[in-house]
């Protein structure tokens, strides 16, 4: 490999218990995958497949039973509570519904300072500036950092979460469904910030979604899951153009297609 | 069948909405959130909060459902006009089997006498579960997927044989291979059970090949409505042709364009004017001109049953 990765994982294992007789279930089982900085890589599969439980472990929310995780070199399921404060600040999750990850009763200020006063990155008098540079540089018009999350629309709420992700300057982001709860013009419009944001913050994302036509789109590596293995990892293009699995020959064939849309659409 | 309805508020959701539906007829709402299409949905059966003020007429059956007593609905609600929402697991109760909770709606609407209960139960479930239907009957809400408690949803939406479904975002919180399992679904038993039925969504893709026709609201106005090749292929409403042309790029998947920006129809629903006079979309629009702000378009015909609202084309 020309590059050091940024994140890897070596066969990382997450189990449940059960009171079941069948034993414990393995929601993830010997993942090993890796991300370069700066690039995306797509982690793709049906509800169920084991792809949320792995996010929570690289995000450090939960522990892997077995298995590293490498994030810049440093094994990070292997850190105590103390040291993972550090690195928690560098890998950020976005949810698939802003509406339950945003405090409802807080104004976008509160929501985008809180995280800066916590890890105590500036003075209370300077949050409100970098909160005010924060909305900028997710588009949303500098008035509504006095109004709640309700008064957003969905499109505008997924970005107040982009924004308070990108509050500590973290270098992973973990965007997990991300795009599925929205529109089509919401979707397109979050994903071209996303790729604006990777360009110009040198981001790094893990992109988990059910949605292959979104995956191709944003990514150069495709990892397909399947009962908490990864069934498939290559290319985008190899994936798309020659997949090896049968599950991933099924993700593919429930892409919509395109409508035959006629010259006329193309007008702008 | 006819609707004619204009639901209104304080905030007006909706306003000036007038449709037909045929008897076995399909019909797509398209809209963004914030459109007024949950609003629709909820209003024809009059599922609306107290604070809610409807003008207008629906008309079902040969009955006006607007003014019709709450008694009167509990006959026409369940029985003759069902309805699907989004979320499958806010729609079942979490500590009763399945087979309970679809014997109650069929119990409440007293179409089918006690000993038959179970019986008739079971038949329904092997309606919308070919394979599996007795394990399904007797599993609580939690042991099933997705895709399985929006078929249980749908098991208690044709209990009592109605003619029309109303199902509002029924596959938005699945993913795309159980999507289209469902619609399947929704195809068989349409067919089988000769339903009328109105699918809301935001996604133009599930609508091409289902629906028959296809009615674009936007910011609680109707700006299109045709038929589903009409709509699709040759969209007329500036709205209706950007929102077209991002979700067919959406649906590109070949990575051909990788990584390039894709069209979006350019600012959001926040963007909806204030003022009371003028096109709703005029601030979003690409192709406005000076009367846009000046009064409301109309809807008119552009061809066979297809009306467009925009100064384009006469409005």
């Amino acid at each position: 490999m020309s590059e050091e990765p940024l994140l890897r994982l070596n066969e990382v294992t997450k189990r449940h218990k059960t009171k079941n007789a069948a034993g414990d279930v393995s929601a993830v089982s010997g993942v090993s995958l890796s991300i370069a900085p700066q690039q995306t890589l797509a982690l793709v599969g049906e509800s169920g497949s084991g792809k949320s439980t792995l996010a929570q472990c690289i995000a450090c929310l939960e522990r892997p039973s077995s298995g590293e995780i490498f994030f810049e070199g440093q094994n990070i399921a292997a850190l105590d509570e103390r040291q993972l404060r550090l690195v928690r600040p560098q890998i950020q999750l976005i949810f698939q519904d802003p509406a339950n990850s945003l405090n409802p009763r807080w104004t976008a200020l509160e929501i985008l300072t809180e995280p800066l006063l916590i890890q105590r990155r500036c003075a209370k008098s300077e949050a409100a500036d970098r909160a005010r540079a924060l909305l900028q540089r997710v588009a949303i018009p500098a008035e509504k950092l006095g109004q709640r999350p309700d008064e957003f629309s969905g499109g505008q709420r997924q970005r107040l979460a982009i924004a308070r992700a990108l509050s500590l300057g973290p270098k992973l982001l973990i965007l997990d469904e991300a795009l599925s709860a929205l529109g089509c013009s919401a979707q397109s419009q979050i994903a071209n910030l996303l790729m604006d944001l990777q360009s110009s913050l040198g981001l790094t994302y893990l992109f988990i979604t059910h949605d292959l036509a979104m995956a191709a789109h944003l990514a150069g590596k495709i990892a397909v899951m399947e009962h908490g293995r990864i069934a498939e990892l290559g290319d985008a293009d190899t994936v798309l153009r020659a997949p090896q699995q049968e599950i991933t020959r099924r993700l593919l064939a429930a892409v919509p297609k395109p409508f035959s849309a006629s010259q006329d659409l193309q007008v702008g | 069948m006819t609707y004619s309805s204009r639901a209104a508020d304080s905030l007006q959701a909706l306003t000036h909405i007038t449709f037909q539906l045929e008897s076995g007829e399909t019909l797509g709402v398209l809209g963004e959130s914030g459109s007024g299409k949950s609003t629709l949905a909820a209003a024809l059966p009059r599922f609306l909060p107290v604070n809610a003020q409807i003008h207008g007429e629906v008309w079902f059956e040969g009955q006006e459902l607007v003014r019709a007593t709450s008694r009167s609905l509990q006959h026409v609600r369940g029985r003759r006009l069902a309805t699907i929402f989004q979320e499958p697991l806010l729609g079942l109760h979490p500590t009763l089997r399945v087979a309970e909770q679809v014997s109650d709606v069929l119990a409440a609407h007293a179409s089918v006498n006690r000993s038959a209960l179970p019986e008739k139960t079971l038949q329904l479930l092997s309606m919308v579960f070919p394979a599996e239907s007795e394990r399904v009957a007797n599993s609580y809400p939690h042991e099933l997927s997705g895709g399985q408690r929006q078929r249980v949803l749908i098991a208690q939406a044709i209990a009592c044989g109605p003619s029309l479904i109303i199902a509002d975002e029924p596959t938005a919180s699945l993913d795309t291979t159980t999507q289209q399992e469902i619609l399947a679904l929704f195809r068989a038993l349409r067919q089988e059970l000769n339903l009328s039925m109105i699918l809301i969504t935001h996604n133009p893709a599930l609508l091409a090949g289902f629906a028959d026709r296809i009615l674009v609201l936007y910011a609680g106005r109707i700006v299109e409505i045709g038929p589903t090749e009409h709509v699709l292929n040759a969209p007329q409403h500036p709205y209706t042709r950007a929102l077209l042309r991002c979700a067919s790029a959406l649906a590109e998947t070949r990575g051909a364009n990788r990584r390039q920006t894709l069209p979006v129809v350019p600012g959001d629903v926040s963007n909806i004017p204030t003022r009371t006079q003028g096109c709703r979309f005029e601030p979003r629009c690409p192709d406005k001109f000076d009367l846009c702000t000046k009064r409301e378009p109309a809807l008119v015909p552009t061809s066979a049953a297809h009306n467009v609202s925009c100064f384009k084309y006469g409005g």
